[in-house]
């Protein structure tokens, strides 16, 4: 299409050679788990580079797929994080979209009580009484329905409205006839699909990696997410006082084994789902492009 | 017809609050929610300054005024573990705030569509890695004895070093490995952000025969410039905070003197003892200063950008 | 067009509002539920214990406690929760509850606390009325009595008791015998024949296989300062009290009083001794960062490793455990030598009930079964012809258990629960039916004696709560920077002579003589009790 210049040429080369050096360094460690979870795990570690599965075995994968807990978290974490991260999303834009109005009276004090609370909670305590009191404890809700709203994406999401979208555009809206909600609904929303592309993956990750309202309000183990589960895989003992683990000795060892034996490969199993959302997102921003373009 | 355009806008800006009602109708369920889940629960505050016990209760428990505070100020690493805690992470600021920026710009350079997606797509991977095994690699290959690391240092005539029991490297490796985890997922929002720029403005700037390197700085960098500035003053409000279980879980004896920060310190001290009143009163110190240092951050933001968080 | 929109809109609200309407309506079944659960039998309870549902069965589905329930007809309504460290604190906020916590880890602090607040019920009446078996233990074992009895005079909680100090109470040093054998040197008996040993490890490649990759004593990184180095105090002089009170840098001195060990001489020995072996490569370059678990059976797997602590050989793992011989005692420069051997009280909160409880009496007599001797046996073998058969007098496992593809322990956690030690309220079978149970040998120990046990196996001593608010921060700071400083010592990069007293001086700073005159005070008050 167009001439390419010397130094265009030089800097494309440049920039292609050097985030494909970043990449390699991302990678291998990736690949590095992947060949583990293939590997017997005593062979892992014998020599400094593990380029292939080494003592090549599928047992930690055939574990992990006979655990039944492992598919009830799995289906567990998909509800989660779908219906989760749907309840964020729309939360976030209901607040992200009035905020970025420069002309919404009362803007900075709500921004400011959003922004209060990133720092200030009361704790653990209140706040599982305030869910004990909705009764929600112990149920699906309590992974949905609270912490709708984070205000970091939620600032982010104001400002990419901000950026992005002509006060013009608004205005001609209005002499139109159109209240706000059509304009958000019609004009707004269609120019922001990459920041909602956005939201939904730090929405989503966060609900689908996110273990801790899980470990604490939730006792029914039907209800655990995936990430619980692997939680006790991965972390159980590990964190406790190094001198009490000395009286769960008589065949410690059995114990760690089977950890050990599946440890990467429930690593490998819990990442793809989240792997495979990406391409489905990321055409999004394609779109957020092509809008773009017209726009201008 | 153009009067009866200029009598609908003036319209529009003099009843600004009736016709506004959508928007606060729009406000009223993400602030449902904020009363609900933060504020109603904000009481919690007070057992910092209590001698909190689950027989009494939040109310019911005696009050202890600044005590907690005081043991606090009073132990003799707070000074160590405040140090600790801002060399961490001023160092992670200072690298994790621009490399994904400087990461989205690269990404947003490259012309084969393919290569770009797969690229991306990986670098967005190892966030998805428990932290528990991001740990066991870097023990791994950082090993003075048979890591790849040190095997390289060694090839070359070097001799190995013990990246992981060393206070002076302790920083480096944490921010780095942390670095590496991270870098890919931060460079999202920003690439959501380049996405908006019309291209047309590049087709414009190159038939003036402007470079890539120009393009960039007057184009890309403008239009992201708000997006920089918010992420930029959102992350210097956690500048007491560092990560916990990854601290904990890279922590040893030897590289004790750098990597006791104030999470760990807290839960050894705290909650380990179940002293909940008194972790309750660090974590309470640790946001105020966050809260400050945003507050006063973001001040300077309004008086030298167009952008700010209010 | 307009309206559509609208429409759209209103829908979306209710839904969103619907959303939490019907969380709010859930509610209202769940809480009644509970409610019309307990009003029934009082022949039912319910404990809170920690999940081991990773491993095995969840409690109410696992054939002991089902077996249990029919054995005495009360239903044990389990919650079972991950966690519980973090959870604990949140779950004594609830409106109501649980009847009692089992195998929930409560500090002294916390049982003082919590019992003079009423949360927890004293249980020493109680004991005496209901629990027969545990409490011919309080009459005669003083031990037992002193190291569960707070500093109030009430009985919180019942314990974890392991009365065979041959058993998984005692942490030994394992040396590889058949390095020993290619070497034709004898088992060390000292500790200068250790280091011996170890150096020769080192140098002599011992494993045959020319290549200098033996370790000496090697463990996962960390492990150097409660395992190794408080079993080297015995040696040094100063490893009396048992592994507790070593783990709270206190021993008897021969004077029958508390002492630190961490501001001793012989500890400064010890120290110059550790830093020897470090530099020679006796002890791994590798002792404080580095090397995890998984690393660390890896390379044992390999045949490199050439001496390590523990209760038990199984830890480093099958192929090569069998390597290994126990040392239980090595005497010291002095002539000194005391075995790390834990109290019989070896866990001190295994089950306490709280002040919710509707019937305390029927939860102790269900838990006191597993005091006696009969309880034991149903605990970890279960019962005849079952879970166990008899073999030439022996209790052993079922072929199910034995032949389970993860191991015979794992094996038996999924029909029985006691079969892990720690922190279940019971008393442990001696190691000889227990090995028997795997149709195995336990090993015999010559050097584990009346004379190499410790003279005094202290508890954790009972504090007030006022000690362990004192206590508590001081521990935390001292562990800290002994921590550090064990580092720089062992590696050399302090000089112990010459630095010494600054060491000292700054663990006076942290307040290290306050924190020995409560101690003393507490073991007097102890030995009153």
């Amino acid at each position: 299409m167009y001439q390419l210049s010397r130094g265009d040429k030089v800097f494309n080369g440049f920039n292609m050679i050097l985030v494909g050096i970043f990449t390699l360094v991302i990678l291998y460690p990736l690949l590095f788990v992947v060949f583990a979870s293939l590997s017997d795990p005593r062979h892992i570690f014998d020599q400094v580079l593990l380029l292939w599965p080494r003592g090549f075995t599928l047992e930690g994968y055939k574990r992990v797929f006979a655990n039944g807990d492992i598919w009830m978290g799995f289906k567990n974490a998909v509800i989660y994080t779908a219906l989760g991260t749907a309840v964020n999303v729309i939360m976030t834009t209901l607040a992200a979209y009035p905020l970025s109005r420069r002309d919404f009276r009362g803007r900075n004090v709500i921004t400011m009580l959003f922004t209060f609370t990133m720092f200030f909670s009361g704790g653990l305590i209140p706040t599982y009484i305030v869910n004990e009191g909705l009764g929600i404890v112990n149920t699906m809700w309590v992974m949905i329905i609270p912490g709708a709203v984070s205000v970091y994406n939620m600032i982010i999401m104001r400002t990419y409205f901000q950026q992005n979208i002509p006060v013009e555009l608004e205005e001609s809206a209005f002499i139109d006839g159109a209240t706000d909600i059509q304009l958000l609904l019609k004009v707004v929303l269609p120019l922001s699909t990459p920041i909602i592309a956005v939201m939904m993956m730090f929405y989503g990750v966060g609900r689908w990696n996110g273990y801790f309202d899980a470990m604490i309000y939730l006792s029914d183990r039907n209800l655990f997410p995936l990430q619980l589960i692997l939680r006790e895989i991965l972390v159980q003992n590990q964190m406790g006082d190094a001198a009490n683990q000395a009286m769960m000795s008589v065949n410690q060892s059995e114990v760690s084994a089977l950890k050990q034996s599946i440890k990467y490969a429930v690593v490998v199993v819990s990442s793809v789902p989240v792997l495979l959302f990406y391409p489905v997102v990321s055409k999004y921003f394609e779109k957020g492009i092509m809008i773009g373009a017209i726009k201008g | 017809m153009e009067s009866s355009v200029r009598r609908k806008l003036s319209k529009w800006k003099g009843k600004a609050i009736l016709k506004q009602k959508w928007l606060y109708l729009m406000m009223l369920l993400p602030l449902t929610s904020l009363i609900i889940w933060n504020y109603i629960p904000m009481y919690g505050i007070i057992i910092s300054f209590k001698d909190y016990s689950p027989a009494f209760g939040i109310w019911h428990s005696p009050w202890v005024g600044f005590a907690h505070f005081e043991r606090f100020f009073n132990a003799f690493y707070f000074k160590d573990v405040i140090v600790n805690t801002l060399r961490i992470s001023l160092y992670s600021l200072a690298v994790g705030v621009p490399l994904p920026i400087i990461l989205a710009v690269m990404f947003n350079e490259l012309r084969n569509k393919r290569y770009k997606s797969i690229v991306q797509t990986i670098s967005y991977i190892p966030n998805f890695i428990s932290v528990v095994i991001i740990v066991g690699m870097v023990m791994f290959f950082t090993s003075p004895a048979d890591g790849i690391i040190n095997s390289a240092i060694e090839y070359f005539g070097g001799t190995p070093i013990d990246f992981i029991g060393s206070p002076k490297l302790f920083p480096h490796v944490f921010v780095w490995s942390g670095i590496w985890q991270s870098v890919g997922w931060g460079t999202l929002i920003y690439t959501a952000a380049m996405s908006g720029i019309p291209q047309d403005q590049y087709e414009a700037a190159y038939i003036e025969g402007a470079s890539r390197l120009q393009c960039i700085r007057k184009i890309t960098i403008p239009a992201i410039m708000p997006t920089i500035v918010i992420c930029t003053i959102l992350a210097t409000g956690s500048v007491m905070s560092v990560g916990f279980e990854k601290v904990l879980l890279m922590q040893n004896d030897a590289n004790l003197a750098t990597s006791e920060v104030l999470s760990t310190y807290m839960y050894k001290a705290g909650i380990l003892n179940a002293e909940y009143s008194f972790s309750s009163a660090v974590g309470f110190f640790n946001n105020l200063i966050n809260f400050i240092v945003l507050y006063l951050v973001n001040k300077f933001a309004q008086k030298f950008s167009e952008t700010s968080l209010w | 067009m307009i309206s559509s929109k609208k429409g759209k809109i209103a829908l979306l609200s209710i839904l969103l509002l619907s959303l939490l309407a019907t969380a709010c309506g859930g509610k209202a079944e769940e809480s009644k539920e509970p409610n019309s659960s307990q009003s029934g039998t009082a022949q039912e309870i319910s404990l809170l214990r920690p999940s081991w549902n990773n491993l095995r069965p969840a409690s109410k589905d696992l054939w002991m406690w089902q077996e249990y329930e029919k054995m005495t007809g009360v239903k044990v309504n389990w919650e079972e929760l991950s966690d519980i460290g973090e959870k604990k604190n949140v779950i004594l906020t609830r409106g109501e509850l649980p009847d009692a916590f089992y195998q929930v880890d409560w500090s002294n602090g916390e049982l003082l606390k919590y019992g003079q607040q009423g949360l927890f019920i004293p249980l020493e009446d109680l004991i005496k009325e209901h629990a027969p078996n545990l409490q011919k233990y309080l009459d005669e074992n003083e031990e037992v009595r002193k190291g569960i009895t707070n500093a109030d005079g009430h009985i919180y909680a019942t314990p974890y008791l392991d009365p065979y100090p041959e058993g998984n109470r005692t942490i030994r040093l394992y040396i590889n015998k058949k390095w020993l054998d290619n070497l034709n040197m004898d088992i060390p008996k000292t500790t200068e024949e250790l280091e011996q040993a170890l150096n020769a490890f080192v140098t002599q490649d011992p494993n045959g296989n020319g290549v200098n990759d033996e370790q000496g004593w090697y463990m996962p990184s960390g492990s150097l300062g409660w395992t190794f180095e408080q079993m080297m105090m015995g040696s040094f002089g100063i490893g009396n009290g048992g592994r507790k009170a070593l783990g709270n840098f206190i021993y008897v001195d021969n004077n029958d009083e508390i002492q630190l060990t961490i501001t001793s001489d012989g500890y400064k020995e010890l120290l110059k001794y550790e830093n020897r072996m470090y530099e020679s490569g006796a002890i791994n370059k590798q002792a404080f960062s580095g090397v995890d678990y998984d690393k660390w059976t890896a390379d044992a797997a390999k045949d490199t490793v050439g001496a390590w602590n523990w209760a038990a050989p199984d830890y480093i793992g099958e192929s090569v455990k069998d390597d290994f011989v126990a040392i239980n005692v090595l005497a010291g420069p002095g002539g000194d030598m005391a075995s790390l051997t834990d109290s019989q009280v070896a866990g001190a909160s295994s089950l306490v009930i709280t002040k919710d409880a509707k019937d305390p009496a029927t939860i102790l007599k269900w838990v006191d079964y597993f005091y006696g001797e009969e309880g034991s046996v149903f605990g970890y073998l279960g019962k005849e012809g079952v879970t166990y058969n008899m073999e030439d007098g022996n209790m052993v496992y079922i072929d199910e258990i034995l032949n389970y593809k993860d191991g015979i322990g794992l094996g038996a956690f999924q029909y029985v629960d006691n079969v892990y030690g720690g922190y279940f309220p019971y008393t442990e079978l001696s190691p000889e039916v227990r090995a028997a149970a795997g149709r195995q040998e336990a090993p015999v120990y010559t050097d584990l004696n009346e004379q190499t046990l410790p003279s005094v196996m202290l508890p954790d001593l009972p504090a007030t709560i006022q000690e362990a608010n004192e206590t508590s921060s001081i521990r935390a700071d001292v562990s800290n920077y002994v921590g550090q400083m064990r580092v720089e010592f062992v590696t050399g990069t302090k000089d112990i002579d010459k630095e010494w007293d600054s060491y000292i001086a700054q663990l006076k700073k942290m307040g290290s003589d306050r924190y020995l005159e409560i101690k003393q005070e507490q073991y007097k008050r102890y030995k009153e009790s």
